[in-house]
């Protein structure tokens, strides 16, 4: 109790310090808790709604239309389950006039065995069996407008007239309320064969579901032990966070990052004010320990009272951030999943208290421990907070610091190539900042002559002779500059990436499922509409048997711990193989290992696999590959790797064969086409469907909109994070000066009582400062063109799209506010100097 | 240079009560005098020191300086007169901590606008004389208490001030030291005939001056 006094006793009478210090760590964990509640929340969402996002305990799923053989197995391993069917697919829907490309999905009579399906003005749930006898189809309200439609009103799918009886209203197995291109349209399976769609080769997902009480971890486990085909897709409601929401996971890493730089410039101002705390404490100290407190108990007072102050900021920004998450909601509630709610998960729990007392208590615990065992009358003597430097504590520190950081990145990545890139980056640009910041300061030394006028006297002295001080407020203002001023070039290359390069034409149509037999007609009947095919390429479908006569297993992610690097590859080598022919490379290609194909009388013939799949197969040159081309394998050597430029809009494959060995095996066509004068895209989809009603057709530029809107959803998400880091970096820049301005308020007075005026110390405070914060900003501006430069070209291996204009309004905003901050702190802090001129100058 | 102080009073207000520190206050000082300034804790020297600094404004009464009366100035007439006709020394030095020795003595010049060079060199010279020429380029946390109150002596001398303002200059130092320090401070003083206002506890100090005034009730009284 009488701890607790002493401890309530001095927070009273610093409570400038003690009130700054617990919102400067309350604002750096609150941006990092906001990721972290919306991860868990989405978490959460996914577990508790994940059976009704799956409409079943666990599928079974290949992009080609399940074996009855395999529909069997799997019956027998769960005897007595309830099953349904879903064949999904994108289609052409035509309605008089117009066509719209929609998602179909042909359901058995028990689809959604879980979840609901509900259409507009009918509270009860609906279920395949309520389709009915006659051709009857459920849309999504979207297609009704799209296609000026009412209840009732006929469309055509394919070959087959239905009725389209209603609009949905639920429908729990979409996870997102907007970003789609097609709306989805239910018909009854039985229809299937009638409207055509379905033929050889056309790209559709199959899938089988049930609804079983087995524990779903036991099912996947024994489903994956019998089914070794890497194409057919096991999943259970837990495994949606890694599908359905990779993008939106992706996001949140992002975000998550973007929080831990925040964190980091906050652990800056907590170590920094932690610091000045201490420098208070050393005087009361010094009584307590003449008093008879020992050095160990006076540790234990101050470690209690530390842990208390960082308890107290870690609440209040435990609060903040579930305000912030709440009042984020209602803007980002269309990006989430139907029925996302906003839970607090212990893991908050536990990363708050990572981020706080554990961070707090790792920063200044050595500081602590140095000023609890110096002697009693050692802590009455005048102390700057630059007075000792313990190397070995600071080496500990710095390792310890950097060790936690580590595991808040992974924890936030769950991606050791992320982790380690991010580490290396931040360290790297850390290490540049203050290098290139002491080089500045030992340049001034240099330079510095006594000629100079008084102020850049002052100033220079205080830069060179308070070198700690300058580094870390140049350091702090670079790394929050180089953060902000990264996203404009990040923005403007993502978004370039989705528009057509110089010399590129971006095609009207990319049209999929073409008929082997229907190649030969539509090229005519293109042609004969006067629309010019860009390109064409076969597509044939295929299974990976073996690599080295190894056999191609099932990739699997190792559960809730999985890296991303994991998911990833496991994805990739679950996909499924599309393989395709041609004569030569096309001119978006380029051989970066080996050579171009051309000599056909080899065997096993010679295939070209695309760079980054081969890397995430772990696929080299010369290796054997054993293919299941429908039943007939073939095999085939790896003989070139090569790069493909995904921007030319060229049908392009991972695993591209000679022309002469695949012509004979069952195949579809892709297609091309160029944009016409005379046909809007959608006039050009109309024409074909109604020809050709099998044939989906895709709106280039419509499907790129759709992406570009999506990369702007994703891009204010980043720019949020950004201004928030960028906020907080201001903030702690400003904090840092304000303890400065304080802890020199004798120097200030000083200059007052020398004769400066008010507005000349002011002036002195915000060069000074100001100067320090324009070199950070401008260190941030050239790095965050260097990170950008590197990022793209390493990590995405795309070149980056520089955006100096959008780089030099954030610096600006930056260095603006920083200013701002820094003259109204200044006056604010001078007036106060001023009127303290005689009570303080006079009285100590 | 001629300072006047007639019918001077000021108050504070503390809660409700209006504290009376000086009331009705007379004060002239000549061309070369030392005068020191006694009293109890509490008194008002403090507050006598900060009206003639210009930190606080009198509520009655006038003050003038060679016959300008203060009551007129503005804040940057008082700064120039801060600048070029006050030199200070407190009880804590109050050096500024990133200059050196040389840099903090020639400071008060270079905001007249001498020239750094000329600066420091006057700095260096009255430093040689403090016998700090060792120091000169040593930063205020490498220097004894002794040493920091001697070159805060040279910063309050090296503008030749009309009056220096010396709040109990060695309160802070030990005996031995505190002496050192107050030969060195007389002997400047005198020879460089200079106008000097000592408030101090020490009756050594006050015995050293040419007038000692005790300040009691919100006067000066004659000792």
């Amino acid at each position: 109790m009488a701890v607790l006094k002493l401890i309530a006793t001095s927070v009273r009478r610093q409570k400038p310090l003690y009130i700054l210090w617990i919102f400067s760590l309350a604002a750096a964990v609150s941006g990092l808790l906001v990721v972290d509640v919306f991860r868990h929340s989405l978490t959460g969402t996914l577990t508790s709604q994940g059976r009704k996002i799956l409409t079943a305990d666990a599928s079974l799923s290949a992009r080609r239309m399940l074996s009855d053989d395999e529909v069997d197995a799997l019956k027998k391993q769960m005897p007595g389950a309830e099953t349904a069917r879903l064949t999904e697919m994108f289609a052409m829907v035509s309605a008089q006039n117009e066509s719209r490309l929609t998602l179909m999905r042909f359901i058995s009579d028990e689809y959604p065995l879980a979840g609901d399906l509900t259409l507009q003005g009918e509270a009860a749930p609906v279920h395949g069996r309520d389709l009915g006898e006659k051709p009857t189809a459920w849309a999504a309200g979207d297609l009704f407008s799209l296609l000026d439609l009412k209840p009732g009103a006929s469309v055509k799918i394919g070959n087959q007239e239905f009725k389209l009886e209603r609009a949905l209203d639920k429908d729990s197995s979409q996870t997102f309320r907007m970003g789609n291109m097609a709306p989805r349209i239910y018909v009854h399976r039985k229809y299937m064969t009638a409207t055509g769609l379905v033929q050889y080769g056309s790209t559709l997902t199959d899938n089988f579901f049930a609804a079983t009480a087995r524990p779903p971890e036991t099912l996947k486990a024994d489903l994956e032990k019998s089914f070794k085909d890497p194409g057919l897709q096991i999943t259970v409601p837990a495994d949606l966070e890694q599908g359905s929401l990779r993008l939106l996971s992706r996001l949140l890493d992002y975000l998550g990052l973007t929080g831990l730089v925040t964190l980091s410039l906050g652990w800056i101002g907590v170590y920094y004010l932690g610091r000045r705390w201490l420098a208070l404490e050393a005087k009361s100290s010094g009584v307590l320990k003449c008093l008879g407190l020992s050095s160990k108990e006076l540790q234990n007072l101050l470690l209690l009272k530390l842990a208390a102050i960082l308890s107290c900021g870690v609440l209040l920004g435990g609060a903040i951030a579930w305000l912030l998450a709440h009042g984020l909601l209602p803007f980002v509630r269309d990006s989430l999943p139907a029925g996302f709610q906003l839970i607090w998960s212990w893991k908050n729990t536990a990363l708050l208290l990572i981020v706080g007392p554990m961070a707090g208590l790792i920063l200044l615990r050595s500081a602590i421990h140095d000023l609890a065992f110096e002697k009693p009358l050692d802590l009455f003597q005048e102390r700057t907070q630059s007075a000792k430097v313990n190397i070995l504590g600071v080496a500990v520190l710095l390792a310890s610091v950097a060790a936690l950081f580590m595991l808040l990145t992974f924890m936030q990545a769950r991606s050791w190539l992320v982790t380690g890139t991010f580490i290396g980056a931040l360290s790297a640009s850390v290490v540049v900042v203050a290098a290139i910041a002491f080089g500045f300061i030992r340049v001034i030394a240099k330079v510095r002559r006594p000629g100079w006028g008084w102020q850049a006297h002052l100033f220079s002295a205080q830069w060179v002779r308070r070198a700690g001080t300058s580094l870390l407020l140049i350091t702090v203002s670079a790394l929050a500059g180089l953060l902000s001023q990264l996203l404009p070039h990040l923005e403007k290359t993502l978004v370039g990436e989705l528009n057509s390069p110089a010399g590129v034409e971006r095609p009207a149509l990319f049209m999929v499922d073409i008929q082997d037999e229907q190649l030969a007609p539509l090229k005519d009947f293109l042609s004969e509409k006067g629309l010019e095919v860009a390109k064409d390429a076969p597509f044939v479908r295929a299974r990976i048997i073996s690599v080295n006569d190894q056999e191609f297993e099932r990739g699997q992610a190792a559960g809730a711990m999985s890296t991303r690097e994991e998911e990833n590859d496991a994805r990739f080598r679950n996909r499924g193989v599309n393989l395709s022919y041609r004569k030569e490379l096309s001119d978006s290609e380029s051989i970066v290992e080996g050579k171009e194909w051309k000599d056909l009388t080899v065997d096993p013939p010679e295939i070209a696999v695309e760079a980054a799949y081969a890397k995430r197969l772990n696929l080299k040159m010369n290796d054997s590959l054993l293919f299941d081309v429908q039943g007939i394998e073939i095999r085939a050597k790896i003989a070139a790797i090569r790069k493909i430029n995904w921007e030319s809009f060229n049908p392009n494959f991972f695993i591209q064969f000679p022309d002469g060995v695949l012509n004979d095996a069952p195949k579809t066509w892709i297609m091309a086409v160029k944009k016409h004068p005379s046909f809007t895209p959608p006039q050009m989809q109309t024409l074909i469907t109604k020809k050709f009603p099998n044939v989906t057709s895709i709106n280039v530029s419509e499907a790129l909109d759709s992406a570009t809107q999506l990369i702007g959803q994703l891009s204010s998400g980043m720019k949020m994070a950004s201004r928030l880091s960028l906020g907080l970096g201001i903030f702690v820049f400003l904090m840092i000066l304000l303890f400065q301005l304080i802890s020199a308020r004798r120097d200030w007075r000083q200059l007052l009582v020398l004769g400066l005026t008010a507005r000349q110390v002011w002036l002195l405070q915000v060069l000074n400062y100001g100067l320090l914060c324009l070199f950070g900003t401008l260190i941030g501006a050239v790095l965050s063109t260097a990170v950008a430069w590197g990022l793209f070209k390493f990590a995405f291996s795309t070149p980056v799209t520089f955006d100096f204009k959008g780089m030099a309004q954030v610096w600006l905003i930056t260095w603006v506010a920083a200013i701002g901050g820094l003259a109204w702190l200044g006056w604010r802090e001078t007036r106060s100097v001023r009127g303290g001129l005689s009570s303080e100058s006079f009285r100590d | 240079m001629t300072l006047s102080m007639q019918g001077l009073a000021k108050s504070f207000k503390q809660g409700d009560t209006q504290l009376k520190i000086l009331e009705d206050l007379e004060l002239n000082l000549q061309d070369g005098e030392i005068v020191a300034v006694i009293g109890e804790s509490g008194s008002g020297k403090s507050t006598l020191l900060s009206l003639l600094a210009g930190f606080e404004t009198p509520d009655k009464g006038s003050m003038s300086w060679n016959g300008d009366v203060t009551r007129e100035w503005d804040e940057k007439r008082w700064s120039e007169f801060r600048k070029r006709s006050l030199g200070f020394v407190f009880q804590n030095y109050h050096l500024i901590p990133y200059l050196t020795a040389v840099e903090n003595v020639g400071l008060p010049l270079r905001l007249t606008g001498v020239a750094g060079e000329e600066a420091n060199a006057a700095g260096e010279k009255l430093l040689r004389q403090l016998g700090l020429a060792q120091r000169a380029d040593h930063l205020p946390n490498q220097m004894s208490g002794g040493e920091s109150q001697r070159v805060a002596i040279a910063r309050a001398l090296v503008h030749k001030p009309s009056l220096v303002l010396a709040d109990e200059p060695t309160g802070s130092l030990d005996a031995r030291t505190g002496q050192t320090v107050l030969d060195l401070l007389f002997t400047l003083l005198t020879e460089l005939k200079q106008t000097a206002l000592i408030v101090t506890h020490s009756a050594e100090v006050a015995a050293r001056c040419h007038r000692v005034l005790t300040l009691r009730q919100g006067k000066l009284w004659p000792s």
